[in-house]
């Protein structure tokens, strides 16, 4: 026999007391898709956890062979009961089926020992490595923090992509919402800047939280294999509310997600929090609200659709010293169809947030990865983050870009352009092959800032287009076999120094000389 | 807001409360209903009065659920309910269970071995 779990049943014993006080109790008069509707239970307040007695009338081998307790929410306070969703099986909830209040708000375990861990959203473990031992429970709806426990965002957020770090920079304590069609590499993105949080000093190095509402499961799976085998499964949490599971639950995954992180940033450390995505999250509520018959509105979404964003994003945060110098950064996804951004959620999502990376379908086509699309992503607090080196050579990256944009459609008239606008399309191309990136693989900061000194100061000018990727990978070989003094510096100060600038025009003199076989 | 026949259930409701007979209550219903071209509302104020009937009589009920009757005299010992209507529920297994007035005091032996049984799982 299993001595610790009889130890463990007589420390339970021991400590167990009758309970004294009456619950409250409803009956369930209705109950369908999800949403049950409930007489009785006259005490109950808003956003509280009711226990249903699946039990009742079971013998006691049957109800332990069942599968656990079974809770509900109340959602609607109504004249003559209330309506609750069923947070599991509704199934196992039946007319007539006794409700007991518990007295409590949602709340989910948080802590140290989930990192690593895949949860659903009321925070049960799903990947099978056992149940947390202490975990502390955080509510899932809490107000967030005012005006006087902030303070304006400073740090940077490193997402090892180039084009974001260099252009539309995010700080820790932002909210930057990633938004485009399906398949342009919203994800990707996330996954990325989490991957490149490893490359973080660990006592800087924030807690990453992955929130996957209405994804597929394979995906999630895929998700969680490529943070382990980038070794950032370690300081990642992973919420999981699959396309499969309850629509209650798809609305509550974002909440549980940042009440986690929350649980780190009150104790002073950074956090990072993806969701995604919102637009599934607003279904599920939408499809929630209407079985509630609250009254539908805009594309039958409910009245108070941009509550539950606006509260979710609020919770993002950069706290001031008093409170621990803590911050929790969102990164939203939106996906769109047919690149439409001006669609009732998209707009919603875009005024909350602090700025949006739009992903293009056309540019992911053409091969230009991640097909960011500079002219209408913006940031609008990141740049107060960015460091002096990010600055000192992406600073008129933007601008540039945005020209090459325009002259690209000059292109094909290549011939009878002149050379001032030949020659910035051709930097325009390079700068544009510079900034592609492969899947999983971010680049750590201070060799982006080696990357990108290099483009700007022409490096690359009479290298042949097709020859871009290859002239940069060597570049940056080049730079790390001979000048680790100039990464190291730029890494530890964030400047790029006037003795460092020296150093790299040097180099890549250096360079050109011994790859002369790349430039034309 | 509650619909109309919610309305005209309440205020059944609330005349029998008052000590109007039933049938009178109903009948006087029915035939202002009629008088104002209202008299289809009939069967859903039925429906409503019922779930409001139901809802008054779980919320005043007194059961006193126990395993055996053997385990009566105990349990309203225990439980200080001397006038509680007794029900027998065998899956109990022992102790009792307690509906009153809205509230359930649930001092079973299943309910407390299922507790050690989810808590010693988890």
């Amino acid at each position: 026999m299993d001595t610790s779990v009889v130890e463990k049943i007589v420390k339970e014993i021991e400590q167990h007391s009758p309970k004294k006080e009456g619950a409250h109790v409803g009956r369930v008069t209705a109950v369908g898709d999800g949403v049950v509707a409930i007489d009785g239970l006259e005490k109950a307040v808003m956003s509280e956890v009711v226990e249903f007695e699946v039990t009742a009338g079971k013998s006691l081998k049957d109800s332990m062979a069942s599968e656990g307790d079974l809770f509900g929410l109340i959602l609607n306070l109504e004249e003559d009961g209330v309506r609750a969703v069923v947070l599991g099986d509704t199934s196992r909830v039946k007319e007539g089926t006794t409700v007991k209040s518990t007295g409590k708000i949602l709340s989910v375990p948080s802590g140290e020992e989930l990192l690593g861990r895949v949860v659903n959203a009321l925070g049960e473990p799903q990947d099978g490595k056992g149940p947390f031992k202490k975990p502390t429970m955080m509510p899932v709806e809490r107000e967030s923090y005012g005006v006087i426990h902030r303070k304006s965002v400073s740090v940077p957020l490193q997402t090892g992509i180039k084009a974001i770090d260099a252009m539309i920079p995010i700080g820790r304590g932002q909210r930057e919402l990633i938004i485009g069609d399906r398949s342009t590499g919203k994800t990707t993105i996330a996954i990325d800047t989490i991957i490149n949080q490893k490359y973080e000093p660990k006592d800087r190095r924030p807690i990453c939280v992955y929130v996957a509402i209405g994804q597929k499961e394979s995906k999630t799976a895929r998700i969680v294999q490529q943070l382990k085998d980038n070794d950032a499964l370690g300081h990642t949490i992973i919420v999981d509310a699959p396309a499969s599971s309850p629509a209650a639950l798809q609305y509550l995954a974002p909440f549980a997600g940042v009440a986690i992180g929350e649980y780190f940033m009150d104790r002073g450390k950074d956090v990072l929090v993806i969701y995604d995505d919102l637009s599934k999250q607003a279904v599920a509520y939408r499809q929630l609200s209407l079985l509630l018959r609250r009254p539908p509105g805009r594309e039958a979404y409910p009245g108070d659709i941009f509550y539950l964003h606006s509260r979710l994003l609020e919770r993002a945060a950069r706290l001031s010293e008093e409170k621990g110098g803590g911050s929790l950064t969102a990164l939203p996804i939106i996906e769109t169809q047919e690149g439409d951004i001006s669609g009732y959620i998209p707009t919603n999502v875009i005024s909350i947030t602090d700025g949006q990376i739009f992903l293009e379908s056309g540019l992911f086509n053409k091969g230009v990865r991640p097909a960011i699309n500079v002219g209408d992503s913006v940031s609008r607090v990141g740049s107060a983050a960015q460091t002096k080196a990010m600055k000192a050579v992406a600073g008129t990256l933007k601008l540039e870009l945005a020209q090459f944009r325009e002259l690209e459609a000059f292109m094909q008239f290549a011939s009878d352009l002149d050379k001032a606008t030949a020659d910035r399309i051709a930097t325009g191309q390079r700068m544009v092959e510079i900034l592609k990136q492969k899947n999983g693989s971010p680049m750590p900061f201070e060799q982006q800032v080696v990357d990108l000194y290099a483009a700007v100061h022409k490096l690359y000018a009479d290298v042949p287009l097709p020859k871009v990727k290859q002239a940069e990978a060597q570049w940056l070989e080049f730079v790390n076999a001979g000048y680790g003094d100039v990464l190291d510096e730029i890494k530890e100060t964030g400047v790029l120094s006037d003795e460092a600038k020296n150093k790299l025009n040097a180099a890549m003199e250096a360079f050109r000389g011994a790859h002369k076989e790349l430039f034309a | 807001m509650a619909g109309l026949e919610q309305s005209y259930a309440q205020a059944l409701w609330e005349l029998l409360q008052k000590g109007e007979k039933p049938k009178e209550a109903v009948t006087k219903i029915h035939s202002a209903l009629q008088e104002k071209g209202r008299g289809a509302l009939m069967p859903a104020i039925g429906r409503a009065f019922e779930r409001l009937a139901q809802r008054e009589a779980l919320k005043n009920r007194s059961v006193l659920v126990v395993a055996r009757k053997s385990d009566e005299a105990k349990a309203r010992k225990e439980s200080g309910a001397h006038d509680a209507e007794l029900q027998i529920d065998e899956t109990l297994i022992g102790g009792w269970k307690l509906f009153d007035k809205g509230t359930m005091r649930d001092e079973s032996w299943k309910s407390a071995l299922l507790t050690i049984y989810n808590n010693a799982l988890k």
